[in-house]
């Protein structure tokens, strides 16, 4: 039989032409090989490795805050916490049963769970501060609340202790970070890791000193496949807690000036303040106490606080709005409050009229009249009768308006030779009219003013300066606002001897083994005026008098007292105050002892009546405490222990 | 002439009824090469499914011993397809064909649907996917149609061969599958060429292929992950996340991405057998089937990798042969369909792998795991033995 030539030439040459074909694939193939494995394999590798692992962050404790003897104000305490993996999520009935275990929406649970902020690895917690009971159901109802997905466990939140609760304001409280927020810290932190969700101080000195405070995030990578699910932990990083800060606050001191303005302010609302205006209304107070010789703020007690404890499981906006109908419930009244500082203004004026040589301390002044005519205006005394003939001491501690009006106009009428603010310099240089520098955030500057900055201002605020402006400034009255930070410091500056020190609460901090690491040294601000040994001496003596002689206008809250004659000097100020319904505020500062002094304690208490009646009996209690310690150390615990 | 011949043997003696037995010419070549090519498929199978299956607390064996076992079980079938003379097939054809496009339909009704296709039958433990036996039903019955025309295919029978591919290819590709359908389109064309259609036709159904394309990936005649997996190959991001996979587009950016990634990782030598880190942490997923070569690219780099295409080259060198070598029209066509069908799955697996083509579900014969594919890839094997070693009777 014939085979029929089915094998044509044609039929082979297109089976060739196949081959070629598949020859020319396989060398694309060939050359794609190349450029991926040859090329392209040094950044591969790094794709490789980055797709490889989830850096999940583990926060760190936060350091604690002592005071200057090293009791806990602020302590870490392990808060209940439940927990939700956000895969669960979608998990309608698990979300319901949450909702209904938490008493939250269930949308408001959801949303808990799908926070964005965490790590899609990382369980998210959705309830602070859960009640035994609720985690206790959890643990008994393991069918409704799976374990993989539903976790009661205990997280690191500050608190604050009941010892630091009187230090509310001077703490602040802390917070997950916000989004403005967020950017600033990273960039000036970047070893902290921030990221969304973390908690950062944000008011008071948890947020001053945030870089000491909070800690660096443990880090745990883990081995994931394509899918994020974890394959295995490649290695995990321990977080490093924040480090302690030490302050130089005396936390019994503190409590002790805590509870003094809160009696004051008691006792100022049972006072008639007139007639007509009823009770006085003393709705704040603000006590500070620093040490003259360095500058370190000892106490610093405002009323009203909030408790920092408040914001430690989130605070709701419409709690916080509840909170802030409160005035001055969020301001630390110490350095944000500005008050006309009345007679403890004569500091200023007494300094300016021996530094200019326009009295000397044995200079007598006519006040039998308890008037004086300034240009065309009449000046009165306070109590409308003349103090008689007075020195520059007994000026200060029968606190005679007329004595400083007079400086004060004659600084004036003298301008050509001591110059237009001669008395703004001298205030300056006591620190007023400036940030004091303290280390605590949004502090206020007070205000004193000068000829150039009334120049300035539309004429409705009073024209351009006379004499009567620089006589009422003189006895701390008109356009003169001071802090209570800065009164205090002012008399540190003259109790020393005029050195102007920077106040600060930080003394040094410490690692959680109570090792320091760094220390705060006395930071010189400035000088003041400087006096003569005589000049500075009659103050002193004008200033002794005001606690100590009979006539002094603080006499009668110490003379008979156990802290009479105990070197303690002061001056009382009754500063009236422009605006409806408002009343006078009552201010005392002091200083000892007198001989070397290591106290300046001052008050200021708002609508609350004359600096006798209600800020110098403030006072006397912290002195009290400091002379008698008649307080008993109260309970707390020691910053190695845990406060729970 | 009876008396002369008559050659009967008494009753009961044992008679050789034919000639020189055809198994004397059976190609070791191939067999030897497409062994080699499963055997290293079953360590790669191995190498992408031991970490999660050890994760899971199962033997990291598993997997790739049910792979060894289909391969072992693909070599029978590849010797008994080999057994039966292959004009037989040609007699069968039709019979196979029309039971195929039954079955195609039939998985339609009572089919298993997996990851979103309904392409499996389910018979006890295993599965059966009847879009695979398609591509040999297609390969042997447009084999038989064209030998009708002893190279010289007319237009008219053109038509048909393509009238005959578009019934299991719009079936298949209902599934979804489009991979899969598109070698029937491959063994098809092959088949016209070597079948004999004149220049001028192959230049017109190339032409037309070209705008068919065009047409359908722009008139979103396909579903949108599948044009998606076309525009994501062409503009490929350089970085992904996990997240990506959330989406049907994103996951095959997701999978091209980290494929490429795993294969560059790899470099001149690779990272050695059992090494690779993304293949170890399972980052590319599908890895075990259709991505199977970005393992390979892994662990055994530039070298291994171009080893094993001179391996898959030789599988495809000893086809082209044995079709070059076939006694009739009938044998030569069926090479050549499968010379399609293997030469397409190869250069599009490979290829998507490294961004080269178009992500398609298609396997890489005779690795990728999966028994219905490596059964159906053995079994063409026998085709093209069967129709060597019977090139001389």
């Amino acid at each position: 039989m014939v085979t029929v030539p089915e094998h044509t030439d044609s039929t082979r040459f297109r089976l060739t032409v196949i081959l070629v074909v598949v020859g020319c694939l396989f060398a694309s193939l060939l050359v794609r090989l190349w450029f991926l494995q040859v090329v392209q394999a040094p950044a591969a590798d790094k794709q490789v490795v980055a797709a490889s692992y989830v850096t999940v962050y583990v926060p760190a404790p936060r350091g604690e805050i002592l005071d200057r003897y090293g009791r806990v104000l602020v302590a870490n305490r392990q808060v209940p916490v439940i927990e939700d993996v956000q895969a669960a999520a979608s998990d309608t009935g698990l979300v319901s049963r949450l909702a209904a275990l938490l008493g939250m929406t269930v949308e408001a649970t959801r949303a808990a769970i799908l926070n964005n902020q965490y790590s899609p690895l990382a369980p998210v917690p959705i309830y602070l501060g859960a009640s035994a009971a609720q985690i206790l159901y959890i643990q008994e109802h393991r069918s409704l609340f799976p374990v993989g997905e539903v976790a009661a466990t205990t997280a690191d939140t500050p608190y604050v202790t009941p010892l630091g609760e009187s230090a509310g304001e001077l703490l602040g409280y802390v917070g997950q970070v916000t989004a403005q927020e967020l950017p600033i810290l990273q960039k000036a932190y970047p070893a902290k890791h921030y990221a969304a969700g973390d908690i950062v101080g944000q008011a008071g000195l948890e947020e001053e000193y945030e870089r000491y405070l909070a800690g660096i995030p443990g880090r745990i990578e883990y081995e994931v496949n394509a899918q994020d699910q974890v394959l295995g932990v490649y290695r995990s990083i321990p977080p490093v807690p924040g480090d302690n800060l030490r302050l130089t606050i005396d936390a019994r001191l503190q409590q002790v000036a805590d509870e003094a303005i809160l009696q004051g302010e008691k006792a100022a609302r049972g006072m008639p303040a007139s007639p007509q205006a009823g009770h006085y209304k003393a709705p704040a107070g603000a006590v500070v106490a620093e040490d003259p010789r360095n500058g370190q703020i000892v106490a610093m007690a405002t009323e009203p606080a909030y408790d920092p404890n408040w914001f430690d499981q989130g605070i709701t906006k419409t709690e916080y709005r509840q909170l802030a109908k409160e005035p001055g419930v969020f301001e630390n009244l110490a350095i944000q409050g500005q008050f006309a500082p009345g007679s403890t203004f004569k500091l200023v004026t007494a300094t300016a009229g021996l530094e200019s040589g326009l009295v000397t301390p044995n200079y007598i002044f006519n006040d039998t009249a308890g008037v004086i005519r300034i240009g065309n205006q009449l000046f009165h005394d306070d109590n409308g009768i003349g103090a008689g003939y007075i020195d520059l001491a007994t000026a200060l501690t029968v606190s005679s308006d007329n004595y400083f009006n007079m400086i004060g106009a004659r600084l004036w009428d003298g301008r050509s030779s001591f110059g237009d603010d001669y008395l703004q310099k001298v205030a300056r240089s006591y620190g007023f009219a400036q940030p004091t520098g303290i280390d605590l955030p949004s502090e206020m500057p007070g205000w004193v003013p000068t000829v150039a900055q009334l120049a300035r201002e539309p004429k409705s605020s009073g024209g351009p300066w006379y004499t009567g402006y620089s006589a009422q400034m003189a006895i701390g009255q008109w356009q003169d606002e001071v802090t209570p930070l800065q009164l205090a410091n002012a008399y540190s500056t003259f109790a020393n001897g005029g050195t102007r020190y920077r106040p600060r609460l930080a003394l040094d901090v410490e690692l959680p083994d109570g090792r320091v690491i760094k220390r705060f040294q006395p930071v010189v601000a400035g000088h003041s005026v400087a006096l003569s040994a005589t000049d500075r001496s009659a103050m002193i003596q004008g200033y002794l008098g005001v606690v100590n002689s009979p006539n002094g206008t603080a006499a009668g809250d110490f003379l008979r007292t156990s802290l009479s004659n105990a070197g303690i000097a002061g001056k009382t100020g009754t500063a009236q105050v422009q605006c409806r319904g408002c009343q006078v505020t009552s201010v005392f500062t002091s200083f000892g002892p007198a001989s070397s002094p290591r106290y300046v304690i001052d008050c200021f208490m708002e609508d609350a009546g004359y600096g006798a009646s209600i800020a110098a009996p403030v006072v006397r209690e912290v002195w009290d405490q400091i002379l008698h310690k008649k307080l008993q150390p109260p309970a707390y615990t020691t910053a190695t222990g845990s406060a729970t | 002439m009876t008396m002369l011949t008559d050659v009967r043997p008494a009753p009961g003696a044992h008679v050789r009824r034919r000639g020189p037995s055809a198994w004397r010419h059976l190609d070791f070549v191939l067999i030897g090469a497409v062994l080699l090519v499963s055997a290293f498929g079953v360590v790669m199978v191995w190498s992408t499914t031991r970490v999660p299956l050890e994760t899971a607390g199962r033997s990291g064996l598993y997997v790739a011993k049910k792979q060894a076992e289909y391969v072992v079980l693909g070599a029978g079938v590849m010797l008994a397809v080999a057994a039966v003379d292959y004009r037989r097939y040609r007699d069968w054809a039709w019979l196979l064909y029309a039971g195929t496009v039954l079955a195609l339909v039939a998985v339609f009704g009572v089919g298993h649907r997996v990851s979103g296709s309904q392409a499996w039958f389910k018979i006890g433990p295993y599965q059966f996917e009847p879009a695979e036996l398609a591509k040999m039903a297609l390969a042997v019955c447009l084999a038989a149609y064209a030998a009708h025309f002893r190279g010289r295919l007319p237009a008219r029978a053109a038509g048909v061969i393509l009238a005959l591919t578009v019934v299991p290819f719009v079936l298949v590709y209902k599934q979804p599958a489009l991979g899969s359908a598109l070698v029937l389109l491959a063994i098809a064309a092959v088949v016209i060429v070597v079948g004999g259609a004149r220049g001028r036709l192959l230049a017109v159904l190339a032409a037309a292929a070209v705008v068919t394309v065009v047409a359908v990936v722009e008139l979103g005649v396909l579903k949108g992950y599948q044009r998606l997996r076309i525009i994501s190959f062409l503009r490929t991001p350089n970085n992904v996340s996990a997240r990506l996979l959330q989406t049907p587009a994103g996951a095959s950016i997701f999978n091209l991405v980290r494929s490429k990634d795993a294969i560059a990782h790899g470099g001149l030598l690779g990272q050695g057998i059992g090494h690779g880190s993304a293949t170890n942490l399972s980052q590319v997923p599908a890895q075990s089937t259709d991505f199977i070569f970005s393992a390979v690219g892994e662990q055994v780099g530039l070298v291994g990798c171009a080893a094993l295409l001179a391996v898959f080259l030789v599988v495809i060198w000893r086809t082209w042969q044995a079709a070059v070598l076939s006694r009739d029209a009938f044998g030569r066509l069926v090479c050549a369909g499968v010379l399609g069908y293997f030469v397409f799955e190869i250069f599009e697996n490979i290829g998507m792998t490294m961004g080269l083509m178009p992500v398609a579900g298609i396997p890489l014969p005779w690795m990728s795991y999966g028994g219905s594919a490596l059964l159906i890839e053995f079994a063409c094997v026998g085709l093209v033995l069967n129709v060597r070693m019977r090139r001389f009777s």
